[in-house]
């Protein structure tokens, strides 16, 4: 299974005066197994591009494919999953069992075997299945409903998962909950994680693209990112505070032989560094 | 007609200018299971204060802002702004224009059909004057990051955006008290910080804020932090002392930021970090 976005172009209302170009010239693949990072400001394109990767809305111009296979909606059928940036518009069921339930099912699952898919669901987003099951998804708070979310396209079991700020209104166990799914995820599926929070995810991502104004200012794997943060400033964004302590460190003379985003590595090369200088 | 809002500096009323939360408790009429959201809650907040809430998912935050301006009431307790009782109909338009509230879902906030009047829709039905109007939409627009966005319609905006529109809405009503419900949490770290100090701005203006959020580096910046688990306050008092409780932190649902983490390794590795450093430059300043 690979998913493949070339040369991607979209612009909201084309033709009109009041024409948005939210992406330009975007090229990522995604394989099994992999995870790809997007990054980028607020208005960047990140969420027009997944819509995009989903189907949900054919790309003005550029080409998307499954395995060579221009992308069409109507026959994706529960391949590529999209955990929305407002989850909560994707709930709609009377309970949240039967939202979650609802996906499984309509891709032909038994009923047998969506309950149990249903209640590991749950459970990998840490809801207790037999207290939050019965309960309609209209009544929670904003984190249980953005986990039920999860927990519905997670039940679909699809080949590839897209997740909009996933872990935007998680308290910090949501938030290790979901980066775990995520790392877990890749054993058999590819994954792409839209995120403000880079330092949660980029210890694990294969690729990450970073986006200003809709064109991708930078490419490449973790290594590459690392070699060259400056990327970050060009994208608009703040340098994640490990690696920008590193940054100031080494301004200060600190000499620390390279950039990690490992925190206690981070600390070793600061801890040396320090007593080497003075 | 309703009388006009009270200005937040003025203290007609004696010592009673607050938001005071008298052992309120709330039970969700819709809530099957007889349990309470929010369980025998007491605090307060006063003009020029700045009071960060934390607390895990489900804990009682978002209902705790909703009965702060009196779009819920309380089962039992009171809830009262500047001594007007939250649950007198006679008071709703006073209290509600005085609590300005940024929700959690910023699309649930939207009212116009473009930005700038989805701005001035709050000011203009306080009776405040044309010109003054324009100003506020402008300087809202600008203190997060909107301008020339004016005419686009709400619902084409970004997530990011339509957060920062919510927020401009709130400044624009210029109300004595801002309560703000994780206001940040579709910003980029940029977008954060533009955001908290926008509200040290208002704080200093003489505004109370109360702000819910997951993120320890927004209760660093309070005067004081309020600590929620299952609908209880388990913990009041100075940013500082939270900081350092790890077994407190993890029942609020928080957790040390990595470069929280790498500031303690950096203490266990004998470099004297202090426990309020929260950014990559106050850790790299103890290098
Ligand atoms: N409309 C409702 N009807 C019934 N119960 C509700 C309703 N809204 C919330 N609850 C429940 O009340 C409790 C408190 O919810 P609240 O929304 O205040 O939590 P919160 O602290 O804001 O959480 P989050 O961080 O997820 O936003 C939760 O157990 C939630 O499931
Ligand atoms: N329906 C729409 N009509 C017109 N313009 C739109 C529409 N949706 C989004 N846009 C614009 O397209 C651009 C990209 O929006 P998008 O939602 O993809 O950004 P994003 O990177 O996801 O931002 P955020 O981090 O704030 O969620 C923005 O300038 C936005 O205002
Ligand atoms: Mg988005
Ligand atoms: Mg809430």
């Amino acid at each position: 299974m690979r998913l493949t976005l070339e040369d991607i172009g979209y612009t909201y209302g084309e033709g009109t005066s009041f024409a948005v170009r939210a992406l330009d010239g975007v090229t990522l693949s995604l394989d099994r197994g992999e995870l790809v990072l997007v990054l980028g400001a607020t208005g960047s394109g990140k969420s027009t591009l997944l819509r995009i990767a989903a189907g949900l809305m054919p790309p003005t111009e550029g080409r998307v494919a499954i395995d060579g296979n221009a992308l069409d909606a109507s026959r994706v059928g529960g391949r590529v999953g999209l955990v929305f940036q407002n989850p909560q518009t994707q709930l709609f069921a009377e309970t949240v069992e039967a939202d979650v339930e609802f996906g499984p099912r309509n891709l032909g699952m038994s009923e047998e075997e969506a309950r149990g898919t249903v209640r590991e669901a749950l459970e990998a987003v840490d809801l207790d299945p037999d207290e939050f099951g019965p309960r309609s998804p209209f009544a929670l708070s904003g984190g249980e409903a953005h986990r039920v979310a999860i927990a519905g396209v997670l039940a679909m079991r699809p080949e590839v998962l897209l997740f909009d700020e996933p872990t935007a209104g998680l308290d910090a166990w949501g938030r290790d909950a979901v980066t775990g799914i995520v790392a877990s995820l890749r054993a058999h599926a590819g994954v792409v994680v839209v995120t403000h929070d880079a330092e949660g995810f980029l210890g694990m991502a294969d690729h990450i693209v970073m986006l200003a104004d809709g064109r991708p200012v930078f490419t490449g794997s973790r290594e590459e990112l690392l070699a060259d943060p400056s990327c970050f400033e060009q994208a608009g964004l703040r340098v994640p505070d490990v690696l920008r302590t590193q940054i100031l460190a080494e301004e200060r003379g600190i000499r620390l032989g390279g950039y990690t985003l490992e925190v206690v590595e981070a600390a070793d090369r600061m801890a040396r560094g320090r007593g080497a200088g003075r | 007609m309703h009388d006009p809002p009270r200005a937040f500096a003025v203290g007609e009323d004696g010592p009673q200018h607050m938001i005071e939360f008298s052992d309120v408790t709330y039970v969700y009429p819709s809530a099957e299971r007889d349990v309470a959201a929010l369980d025998g809650v007491s605090f307060s907040l006063a003009p020029g204060e700045h009071v960060a809430v934390l607390g895990a998912n489900g804990s009682g935050k978002s209902t705790l802002v909703r009965l702060a301006n009196g779009l819920i009431r309380p089962t039992s307790g009171l809830v009262t702004i500047d001594g007007d009782d939250t649950r007198d109909v006679g008071a709703m338009w006073d209290v509600r224009s005085r609590v300005g509230v940024v929700f959690q879902n910023a699309d649930n906030q939207i009212v116009a059909t473009t930005v700038e009047e989805d701005v001035a829709f709050g000011p203009e039905n306080l009776g405040v004057p044309v010109g003054e109007i324009r100003r506020r939409v402008d300087d809202s627009l600008a203190a997060v990051g909107l301008t020339g966005l004016e005419s686009r319609e709400p619902h084409q905006l970004s997530g990011g955006q339509k957060q920062r529109l919510a927020i401009a809405g709130v400044l624009a009503l210029e109300p004595a008290y801002l309560v703000l419900d994780e206001p940040t949490s579709m910003l980029d770290l940029q977008g954060r910080a533009d955001v908290l100090a926008a509200v040290e701005h208002q704080r200093r203006a003489g505004r109370g804020i109360l702000h819910v959020t997951h993120h320890l580096a927004d209760a660093a910046a309070a005067d004081r932090v309020i600590g929620l688990e299952a609908g209880r306050i388990v913990f009041e008092g100075p940013p500082g002392v939270v900081l350092a409780d790890e077994d407190g932190l993890e029942s609020l649902g928080v957790a040390l930021p990595p470069v929280g983490r790498l500031a303690a390794e950096l203490r266990s590795r004998g470099v004297a970090v202090p426990y309020e450093a929260m950014s990559a430059e106050s850790v790299a300043a103890a290098l």
